[in-house]
Formats: C-alpha cells, structure tokens, sequence
C-alpha cells in the first residue's frame, strides 16, 4: 500500500487532522505518551503515517532526533507517494522552518508534497485570511487552508491530497530551498507577507498567561490543578474499578460453574481470577490518569505547567520538562521514561529517568489500598474536610515524590556528567490555549489501556501461576508445609527486622517481579483466595493477626521506594544503554527501600 | 543589556548572540528567529524567578536565565 506521511511541528493540530482523515481504525507504535509515538491509519487505500511532530529537522533532544531520524527514513522509501506538511496558520514563520525543510528533503527523494494550512478558522475569526494560491506559487506547492476542528476546507483539502497521491508525479515541488540554506529567513520572510498582521491570538493567549504564569495565582492554580488531577484518579476511576471488579467477578462465577471442583477450579480461581483479576482492576485507573494528562495537554496548560516547575525543579537539578514524566509516571513509570526523552539536556534526562520509578504509579495502589485500610481508621477525618485514608494517601504520593527529589538531588551532585552536553538550555514555546477536542483523546485513553495490559499481563500471569504451584505443591500439604511454605521460612530472617513474618516475607520476595503481586500473594497466604476483591476482608484479617504500626508503616513505604518492576528495568536498560544501571537501580532502590522500613519498624 | 535584564513588556532590539554558546543552541535559537536586527519583546518575568517569557516571529516562548543572558539586546524604550 502506498504511503501519505503527515509531518508537522507540535501544537500544529496534526494528531486530529489525521484522526479525522483516517477514521476509527488506527495503529499506534510505540508507548502512549508525550511526543513518542508514530500513528498509522487508512484514507481510500493509503497508509496515512502520522509522525512524531518537532520543530526543526536539526534537533537538541532525544525526541526530536527520533523525529527527525523517523521522518527522514520514511520520505526515503520507495513506497512514500505524498508528505502532508501541517501549518499552523496562527503560528505561520515557526511552522514554516519545519515545511520548508521537510520540502527541500522531498523534493530531493523527488517526493511530492502538500501543505495543509491548519487552524484556519482562528484567522478567520480575526476577520483576517491567507492567500493560499499566492503563497502556493511561492512556495511550490499546493497549500490548502482548514480547519481540523470545524472541518472548514477539509472536505477539499482531502479531494486534492487524493487526487495528488494518486498521481504524485505531477505535484513535485517546482521550487524549495536550497541545499544547506537556511530555512529561516524564507520562513520569515513568507510569514511577513502572507502571516498575521495583528497579534490578537498572542495577546489573549498572553493575558491568560498573565494570571497563570504569576508567581502567586499561577502557582495557586497548579496546586489545585495537582489536586483535582490526584483526586480524580480516585473518584473518577473508583467506579469504574468497581465495575471491572464486579465483570470480573461474574466471569469468575460463570468459569468456576462449568469447571469440576478440584484442581482445575482451584487453578481457575487462584491463579488465572485471582491474580491477573486483581491487576486488570487498574486499568480504568491508566485510563482516567490518561485522559487528565491529554486535557492538560492538548489545552496547552502543560507546558505552562512544566515552566512554573522549572526554577523550584532546577534547584535539585532536575529541568521543567521533568515535570510531564514525572506526572505520567504516576500512571505508569514505563510511558514516562519515554516521554523523559524531551529533556534537551542529557543529564538532566537520566536524572529524570532514574527516578520516575519513585512516583508512586498505579500498581502500587493495591498495596496502598490494603495497608491503609490496615492501619489508618476510615471514619477518621484529617483539618475536619479530609478523610484521613485519602490523606494518608496523599502522603505516600506526597513521600515518594519528596525521595525522588532527594535522590535527583545526591545524583545531580554524583552522577559523571559529560560536560560539553550537560547545559543544553530550556527552551520551551508556550502553545496557543485551545479547547481539547474528544477524538484524538478518546484514542489516546484506550490505547493507555491496551498498551497497559498488553506490557503488564503476561509478567503478572506467570508470577501467578507460579506463585500457585509453589503454594498448591506438594499435594494435600498445609500451605505452610508447601514448597512456598518452606522457601518462605528460609528467607524469614531477612525480613525479621522490618516485623515481618514468613509470610509477608514471601508476597514482598515474589512483588520483585512486579508489586502487583503483593495483595494477591498476601491474601492466598492468609487463607483467603481471592483476596482483593474484597481488600477490607483481608484487611480485617491481617489487623486480627496483629501488624504493629511500626512494621505497618514501615512496608507501606517500602512499596512507596522500592522499585519492584521488571518492565521498567527492562525499560530503563533500553533507554540508558546500560543494564548495569538498570539493574544497580533495581538493587539500590530495593535496599533503600529495606533500611526506610528497619528505621521505621525501629523508631515506632 | 541582555534579554534576561529586559523588563515586563518591554521591547528590544537583537545586538548579538554570545558566540560562546554551542553550536547547535545558536542554530535553534536562530530557528526561532533570535536572530540580530529582530524585534523581540519580553511577555512577563518567568514565574518564582524562572525562565522569561518572550514573543517574536509570531510566537512565544520560554527560555531560561543561562541562555537569555547571553543574548545582547537593547531597550527600544
């Protein structure tokens, strides 16, 4: 099939325009997240390829190399018929630098390009236009104005992209910017005549910012908005967990009443419905994280956000552009250590990568979830408004972040740093505000889901089922008595120190593989399958059996610390090059997270 | 005086980019139309002290202190 590519800088409007020439049906490589993604649709029998946006096809980060690595690769092959070139029309000499270079390395494949002049409607808005035709013969190829949101000019701007790629060879740029020239001043010199006259859309833009970019309102909407964002992961989502939960439950129910009682329905039940059940209960959880990310972004209050982070950031060495990982990274560390790849400066960027696994992510909610319920009262409230469990919550979000920035902190100062890379400057553009529109974030919310699962299930069926033979095994034993059983009192003495028994000891030995695993294990030690379907149940019993707080405390931070994911190693190893620091952070986070829980057992 | 030292909406003229910066900053900042003989005009302050936030070419952007002030602009007014 041949391919249309669509390339444009960031904010151009490029994610929509392509989900609303491809429709429903669309691939996306790579993880979910911010900018590190190529998406893959079809339009009446093209491939339409939407690559990673950037601003220039020379770059300072890591994402931006990728960009440009992807978008050269793709308009080399042979199978490429058309490059769509998206503008921003509001945006006119910034977009510009990007279409002019993209056209000169087509023109060079002797590719056919178009330039799709978005946002069309905002200038016209303004009571202002673009004179496409003249700007057409200036530049050398067709240029068509239109809006992706209100759909103005879209109808014909896909006609002509049609028309052209079906016959690519007639639509070669008859002009383009010479080899090693400078795309700059074309760019400005076409935006000066065909761009803007009035700056109204950068004046509104700018007395919004006014307010949020203050030291004192700006820094008092971030708060709240953290706030609104880490409420709604639980009062958004928790419905939605209940749902899952309950369709769980019943599939559980209807397998367990076809299958023979024995050990089929014991495999059933423990491994398949306990285990990998627990885990799929997160994922309406990805998903809500994901879709306050997407608004936050596609409204353009992200970027102001990272700037307000930027200066407290910078005193542990961290930059501004830490602060998008590390908010995904609540969602799910792996997504996050990709999107750190924004970072220009090199040092920074590992810093940021080697301690988004501190940020408490979704699998550490069920380990939460079940420790607070064991140690802090639920009808206790926290100033009178708060409900003391969702402040303890809080807390631990609070606590990892506050290690992480103590760790950033130690690494900025320790971690060699290769000195003819390390200040690569901030720069970031701060996008016009526009309301997000549903389509590309409804699809951005169900591949948050997909991707999750599709990383996450199989590690977490393996440990299940493994964690089931070992328990199930020998035959008739007590669980005690079982291979589990006995592995679990060999390693009793590592964990005596913490207050912890055998028991505990065997759920956080077997959460190494991933800390999902935890409640699961603890519930099927505890004598109780299916445990965390109904985590108070399980709560009772452990408060029963007699968890001081000290011990208590002690392990819930030590799920806060301990970086208990293979994925994400694998992950980090990927990203850093390096599998001796991948694995050192593996250990050094696991033994950080060990002398955090002996301190507290010690001190309480 | 340099882009960092420019007040709240104030405006100003491009005298030169430092030349020890790298190669490839000096590129992107002139991809962004930093670029001698420019009007450049400084939004606001950034917040708690952070990066400045100025608009030329029709955008807007953020840069930090240890690049703006390597940048030699003067005052229009």
């Amino acid at each position: 099939m041949q391919r249309i590519l669509m390339v444009g800088k960031p904010n151009s409007g490029k994610s929509l325009l392509f989900n609303q020439l491809t429709g429903l049906r669309q691939k996306v490589a790579n993880y979910p997240g911010v900018t590190v993604e190529v998406k893959r649709g079809q339009c009446a029998g093209f491939e339409v390829v939407d690559l990673p946006g950037t601003y220039t096809m020379r770059g300072l980060s890591r994402d931006e190399e990728i960009a440009i690595r992807e978008i050269t690769q793709s308009i080399e092959r042979d199978d490429t018929s058309l490059v769509v070139c998206v503008l921003d029309a509001t945006r006119l000499e910034r977009s510009l630098v990007l279409g002019l270079q993209v056209q000169q390395l087509a023109r060079e494949n002797n590719k056919s390009v178009i330039f799709a002049l978005n946002f069309i409607d905002e200038v016209r808005r303004i009571g202002e236009d673009v004179d496409t035709e003249a700007l057409s013969k200036e530049l050398g190829s067709p240029v068509m104005a239109l809006s992706a949101r209100t759909l103005d000019g879209l109808h014909e701007f896909k006609t002509s992209m049609l028309e052209i790629a079906a016959a690519p060879e007639e639509y070669k740029p008859s002009n383009s910017i010479g080899k090693g020239e400078s795309a700059v001043h074309r760019s400005q010199e076409l935006a000066g005549k065909y761009g803007l006259k009035l700056d109204v859309v950068l004046r509104n833009q700018n007395s919004v910012d006014r307010f949020l970019l203050n030291s004192w309102t700006g820094s008092v909407v971030f708060l709240a908005v953290m706030f609104v964002l880490f409420q709604s992961i639980f009062t958004l989502a928790a419905p939605l967990m209940d749902g899952m939960e309950s369709l769980i439950g019943s599939v559980a129910e209807g397998v367990s009443a076809v299958t023979p009682e024995g050990i089929v329905a014991d495999f059933f039940n423990d491994a398949i419905f306990g285990g990998l059940g627990s885990f799929l209960v997160f994922v309406p959880q990805i998903m809500v994280l994901t879709l306050i990310i997407g608004l936050l972004e596609d409204s353009g209050y992200l970027a102001r956000a990272a700037l307000m982070c930027h200066r407290p950031l910078s005193a542990v060495g961290l930059s501004g552009r830490s602060f998008i990982p590390y908010l995904s990274g609540h969602a799910c560390a792996i997504p996050a250590i990709m999107a750190a790849r924004t970072i220009e400066s090199p040092h920074k960027r590992m810093i940021t990568m080697l301690t988004i696994p501190l940020m408490s992510c979704s699998a550490r909610l069920p380990v939460y979830a079940l420790l607070v319920a064991v140690l802090v009262p639920e009808d206790g409230t926290f100033l009178g408004i708060f409900g003391m469990q969702g402040a303890a919550f809080f807390g631990l979000y609070f606590f990892g972040i506050v290690v992480a920035l103590i760790v950033s902190q130690f690494l900025n100062r320790f971690l060699p740093r290769d000195l003819e890379e390390s200040d690569m400057p901030f720069i970031l553009e701060l996008p016009t505000y526009r309301l997000p529109h549903w389509k590309p974030l409804t699809f951005r919310v169900i591949d948050s889901g997909l991707q999750f699962v599709r990383r996450a299930a199989p590690i977490i069926f393996m440990v299940s089922v493994g964690i089931w033979i070992l328990g199930y095994f020998p035959m008739e034993s007590k669980l005690q008595d079982s291979w589990l059983g006995q592995i679990g009192h060999f390693i009793e003495p590592v964990f005596a120190p913490m207050g912890l028994d055998w028991r505990y000891g065997v759920a956080i030995l077997m959460s190494f593989l991933a800390r999902e695993v935890f409640v699961g294990a603890l519930g099927t030690l505890f004598g109780m399958d299916g445990a965390e379907d109904d985590v108070g149940g399980l709560a009772e019993r452990i408060q029963a059996d007699g968890l001081t707080t000290g011990a208590g405390l002690g392990l819930v931070l030590f799920y806060v610390v301990a970086l208990q994911c293979v994925a994400t190693v694998a992950m980090l190893k990927g990203e850093t090059g390096s599998n001796k620091l991948a694995w050192g952070l593996y250990v050094a986070y696991g033994v950080l997270a060990y002398l955090i829980a002996v301190g507290v057992n010690f001190f309480f | 005086m340099t882009l960092w030292e420019l007040n709240t909406k104030q405006q100003a003229l491009i005298i030169s980019v430092k030349s020890e910066l790298a190669e490839n900053v000096k590129e992107r900042l002139s991809e962004m139309g930093i670029q001698v003989g420019r009007d450049i005009q400084c939004v606001r302050k950034g917040p708690l002290g952070g990066p400045i936030v100025m608009q030329l070419g029709g955008s807007v952007f953020a840069i930090e202190e240890n690049l703006a002030a390597q940048i030699e602009v003067e005052a229009r007014n």
